[in-house]
């Protein structure tokens, strides 16, 4: 490409504001620096670049110059994964960590948080070795004024107040590609390319929403599809559900006769863990019979001080059972080891909800069962149905009475129990870690010829 | 290898120059050349329960913010030339009208607050009733009716015969 040549493409595409190729441009450009690297060849690149800087501003130039860097091979590409609750445990935090993990052999990755967080909690958390990718932690002074461990997005509540996402907006113009994991929609993405990891659409587009900035918009179920186009109006593009590694060998004789849930403590009783006493109450007056030598197990995550957890001890205290248990805050061995004794697993959340948020988005407690033969009776919505298929490899109900009584079937026949807890471990497999890290290798791969510019 | 040597240093040139403009100038509708923020309409009609909630009480926290309508504060000025005497004649009217103003101003402030508190007490009140009624709905589910599972007669149908 000659230089009139370059000159007429580039005039061409910088006439479209907001619908200019810039993958066209770039080519074009390092189309002409390898035939023309020279002093001469390198003085017009300098020209071009005031050029486009003054059409197209600083950060497009900027970006040109990286891509042109990574497709002269000169360096590796840089990835930020941004996560404003990083330092705290979290399913869509182990989402974002494993699409790092799967990446950092080729891409330079830096994990952004707000609050400090370090490689070895990360480990703890998510057995993911992450050695290889740099944590950046930037405090926000907004949140940093009101001190809470939690930033939340919601307190920005107009347009009065000052984005203080600002400062994440403009670090993300360092980096060659920007994943926005953190569920925070103001924050304006300044790489090229940049992506939007939606783990559910929780507000109307307001105050300072940039999702349709991002080129691409990662979904973790077609549920959470759904209310992205009906909430936000957009269109999602790229489905990959979340990693669930729970894989073990189980031994379906050496299962004990165990209902387990595994859920946070929500403090707004999302999860209802004071319904499965209710119902397991109820089973165990009407069903004295067989559900003798059943237990419940309530297992999960919860914060000190947490009136909803105070509720439920009180509730089981009330029953006077003493099969109806609590394990507050294990380890991951020790959840492991109940997934493995338990035959049926129970997951309520979404029941008699009418607001769409508090419906399992996707369920990875669910998944995680399943992979080690438990049998899910879980609530039939949300996410929940594209994991569990009814009566093949698990159970699914509507109302709290069907949840007793597919609960009482699955006890009385323990045939099917066992052929099903198989199917459930086989079904389970299909969300595991390895074939999550496939399709994130898969689809940045793409993106990443896309970007070098490979012919 | 040496005219990628040249590309190299060029390009990390070039880099360096625009990392230090980008840093000096930390307006990004300046950094992109196009208007950041554009005005989003909210379709009311289709927000669910807790997002009414949620919008009521950010628009609860604006009026309460704005219910102050006494001036304040100096009077601002934005020309270079003019400035100075367009300033002087706002002053002199501020200070004529004030005594009549004030009192108007100050009626009007004492309305916006009573509407204000009354706003924030009518979404209390809401709030009871919608705890009442998720408390009935929850017995209920605990103690379905059991006229539910009868099968049903038809009335209708049995009168037309």
């Amino acid at each position: 490409m000659n230089r009139k040549e370059l000159y007429q493409l580039l005039n061409t595409e910088l006439s479209r504001p907001g619908e200019a190729d810039d993958g066209a441009i770039a080519a074009a450009i390092l189309h002409f620096i390898a035939a023309n690297s020279g002093p001469k060849g390198l003085t017009e690149l300098t020209l071009i670049c005031r050029h486009i800087a003054r059409q197209r501003g600083i950060q497009n130039v900027f970006n040109l110059i990286k891509r042109l860097e990574v497709s002269f091979s000169l360096r590796k590409p840089a990835l930020a994964i941004y996560d404003h609750t990083l330092h705290l445990i979290g399913g869509a935090q182990k989402y974002g960590c494993t699409v790092a993990h799967a990446l950092q052999d080729d891409f330079d990755i830096t994990l952004i948080a707000n609050k400090p967080v370090r490689h070895q909690d990360l480990q703890n958390w998510y057995q993911l070795d992450l050695s290889r990718c740099r944590i950046a932690t930037i405090p926000i002074p907004f949140y940093e004024e009101q001190n809470k461990e939690h930033l939340d997005p919601a307190s920005v509540t107009s347009r009065r107040m000052a984005n203080p996402f600002h400062l994440i907006s403009l670090e993300s113009g360092r980096y060659d590609f920007f994943i926005n994991n953190s569920m925070v929609e103001m924050v304006f993405p300044m790489a090229n390319p940049s992506l939007f990891i939606c783990h559910f659409p929780e507000r109307r587009p307001s105050s300072y929403f940039y999702v349709d900035r991002y080129q691409h918009l990662i979904f973790n179920s077609r549920y959470t599809a759904e209310w992205i186009r009906k909430k936000w109006g957009l269109q999602p593009g790229i489905h990959i559900y979340p990693p669930v590694d729970m894989n073990g060998s189980v031994d379906f004789s050496a299962k004990e006769n165990i209902i387990l849930s595994a859920a946070r403590f929500d403090p707004g009783g999302n999860k209802q863990q004071l319904r499965m006493v209710k119902v397991f109450k109820e089973l165990s007056q009407r069903q004295p019979r067989h559900l003798r030598g059943w237990k419940l197990i309530l297992a999960g995550g919860s914060p000190l001080e947490n009136q909803y957890l105070d509720n439920i001890r009180q509730s089981i205290a009330a029953c006077g059972l003493d099969n109806i248990k609590l394990q507050v805050n294990l380890s991951a061995a020790e959840l492991k080891g109940l997934y493995q004794k338990a035959k049926i697993f129970w997951h309520l959340c979404g029941l008699n909800q009418s607001e769409p948020e508090l419906v399992e988005h996707f369920g990875m407690t669910v998944a995680e069962a399943m992979q080690n033969s438990c049998v899910p009776v879980v609530f039939a919505g949300g996410g929940l149905v594209e994991i569990v298929e009814n009566n093949v490899s698990g159970l699914l109900f509507s109302s709290q009475g069907q949840l007793a009584q597919k609960t009482v079937e699955l006890i009385t026949q323990p045939r099917l129990l066992q052929s099903m807890g198989e199917r459930a471990c086989q079904r389970g497999k299909i969300f595991g870690r390895g074939v999550f890290e496939t399709r994130v290798k898969e689809v940045f791969g793409k993106m990443l010829n896309d970007y070098r510019l490979a012919e | 290898m040496m005219e990628n040597e040249n590309i190299k240093k060029s390009l990390q040139e070039l880099k360096n120059y625009y990392a230090a403009e980008r840093d000096k100038s930390q307006d990004i509708d300046e950094l992109i050349k196009e208007p950041l923020d554009r005005e989003i309409i909210i379709d009311f009609w289709k927000l669910s329960n807790a997002e009414i909630e949620r919008e009521m009480w950010n628009r609860l926290s604006i009026l309460d913010a704005d219910a102050d309508c006494l001036p304040g504060g100096p009077l601002p000025s934005r020309r270079s030339f003019l400035g100075k005497p367009i300033m002087i004649i706002k002053k002199l009217v501020r200070r004529l009208t004030a005594p009549y103003s004030s009192m108007l101003l100050q009626k009007q402030n004492q309305l916006n607050r009573e509407l204000v508190t009354f706003q924030l007490l009518t979404f209390l009140k809401f709030r009871h009733l919608e705890k009442r009624i998720c408390a009935i709905e929850e017995k209920m589910v605990d103690f379905p009716d059991p006229r539910q599972n009868e099968p049903q007669i038809e009335k209708r149908t049995a009168r037309k015969k």
